[in-house]
């Protein structure tokens, strides 16, 4: 290992477990333990901010406090994972389903999981959208054609309502919502006004989303996503229903080169 | 690209302002958006598409980490060349620091010890940037709270061989040599003095720190970013802009964040030492 990336190990080290193994590199004149934990007081602060932008209901559940002690938690599990900070707690869900302190909130991990989406969505990059012409066109010039999801598109699986206690956390006093344990898969993603929605999604519409996912053909996804649907005309309004609504884009994101 | 002097000083863009800015235009030189903050789409990115039809915009970069020292993160890349692309910015900059290794990251800017290793790092990876983006970056000068033993340079050195080697600009925060040098027990003036005079300085930032004590009893300066600019930090300002000439200048201010207005003055202070300034050079001339 080189100078450089002993230093840094070491210094990236300290900042999240708030030892002070760096302090050998140190010229110790103008340096202290104490001068050295202003970095790390800096990332638990920056990064308990980053979390609560992205977690508003969740922080308004638990309350300040405890939301203050769970992003201590979390951070130490969970470091920022890239210089785009927006990308910082996305395993939060995850955190929840075993964090002790939150477990009389179970449905706390479903809320966790709509609003990282809902946050994902409203920020994830533009696609120009494909409507009913431009499927149509598409499959008449390439029958194998690719049917791709707008790059922001999330699509959720939930155990509890948890949606209609977020949606009633968007009221400035929520009234309590009787919690109900149920399996929902949701699909969030943004539309042409930039505005996030959020729509439950059936079985066989979340197995067309999976298989848009996949990069299978469009026809081939119709096919696997019809298989086993009673209802065909209400299969049929929802694809549409989310065509109307811009769910689908013209091409995948493209990668850097 | 677009031409602008920037004869105006300007300010940091910072989200509460944002619709007022747009509603009517402000008495400013320019805005400084943080570029991660505009990454990916949605309506945070064309709020500043408008802003950036409205005003000069510069994007500032805090997290590509030029600093690190295994490899920079090219999705990050993408990104800020997207926005360079969208936004025309009239300078693109980040930071002497360095926030993230080993696929961890921070939200702060941390020292980076100067070594030749670190500068050999560094330049590559401005002159990589520099190259992926298709234009020249300025860099900026960080405020410092510790030092580093075994060092081959000091900080204006290896400023300096930075842009010797990558051809970068220089963006001088005032504030940062201030606080730095409060910290480090080194003159601010002689900071400014080591830096060459050539046309590598293409901005200054100017912001307020605040004094802390630490828990060991020390004094510490920490560059918060809340305050208005200090005296001796104007005082060091009109040093650099008799030292580098008129240079593009923007007032930072992030944390407490106050009116508009409030910013809109603070920047017609800088204006007001430029103007000063400028009329010393024209009295020496006659």
């Amino acid at each position: 290992m080189t100078a450089l990336r002993d230093i840094q190990a070491a210094f990236m080290h300290d900042i999240y477990t708030g030892e002070q193994t760096s302090a050998i590199f140190l010229d110790a004149s103008a340096s202290s333990p104490a001068r050295l934990s202003i970095y790390s007081n800096n990332t638990a602060l920056g990064l308990a901010d980053v979390l609560a932008n992205a977690y508003p209901v969740v922080k308004r559940i638990v309350g300040e406090e405890f939301f203050k002690t769970l992003a201590r938690h979390f951070l130490k599990a969970h470091p920022q994972p890239a210089g785009n900070r927006h990308m910082f707690g996305g395993d939060l869900a995850t955190f929840l389903k075993g964090f002790v302190p939150a477990s009389a909130l179970p449905y706390l991990s479903d809320i966790a999981a709509l609003e990282w989406a809902y946050f994902q969505s409203s920020i994830a990059d533009d696609a120009e959208n494909i409507d009913f012409n431009g499927l149509t066109a598409a499959m008449s010039a390439d029958p194998a054609f690719v049917l791709a999801l707008h790059p922001s598109v999330h699509v959720i699986e939930q155990s509890y309502n948890a949606l209609d206690i977020w949606q009633e956390h968007q009221k400035a006093e929520p009234s309590t919502i009787q919690l109900t344990q149920e399996e929902r898969t949701l699909v969030v993603w943004r539309t042409t006004d930039d505005s996030v929605l959020i729509r439950k999604a059936s079985p066989a519409f979340a197995s067309l989303l999976d298989c848009c996912q996949k990069d299978i053909s469009f026809a081939e996804a119709m096919t696997i996503a019809g298989e086993g649907v009673h209802d065909m005309n209400a299969f049929q309004q929802e694809f549409a229903e989310a065509v109307i609504l811009r769910i689908f884009a013209r091409t995948k994101k493209e990668t850097y080169s | 690209m677009q031409q602008h002097t920037l004869e105006r000083s300007g300010i940091g863009l910072r989200s509460p302002h944002v619709r007022e800015l747009l509603d009517s235009k402000a008495n400013i030189g320019f805005l400084e958006a943080h570029s991660e903050n505009y990454f990916g789409g949605g309506q945070p990115r064309k709020l500043l598409k408008q802003i950036s039809e409205m005003y000069p915009v510069t994007l500032h970069g805090v997290g590509l980490s030029l600093g690190r020292a295994d490899g920079l993160d090219e999705e990050h890349i993408r990104q800020i060349k997207s926005l360079v692309e969208d936004m025309n910015p009239v300078f693109v900059s980040d930071h002497l620091t360095w926030s993230g290794y080993s696929h961890i990251h921070v939200p702060d800017l941390l020292p980076i010890p100067f070594i030749n290793e670190a500068l050999d790092v560094f330049a590559a990876h401005v002159l990589e940037f520099q190259d992926k983006i298709g234009r020249q970056i300025i860099v900026e000068n960080p405020s410092n709270y510790l030092a580093f033993a075994n060092l081959d340079y000091t900080e204006t050195e290896f400023l300096n061989a930075l842009v010797d080697r990558t051809g970068c600009g220089l963006l001088l925060d005032i504030n940062n040599i201030a606080v730095s040098a409060h910290n480090l027990g080194y003159y601010a003036l002689s900071y400014i003095k080591d830096i060459k005079d050539d046309g590598r300085v293409k901005q200054f930032h100017l912001a307020g720190y605040q004094v802390n004590e630490l828990e060991d009893g020390g004094k510490i300066y920490l560059d918060t970013h809340g305050k208005p600019v200090y005296p001796e930090v104007w005082e060091l300002y009109a040093y650099a802009l008799r030292r580098f000439g008129d240079v593009p200048t923007l007032i930072e201010w992030d944390a407490d964040i106050p009116a508009l207005d409030v910013l809109i003055a603070e920047a017609a202070k800088a204006d007001d030492v430029r103007t000063r300034v400028k009329g010393e050079r024209h009295d020496r001339a006659a």
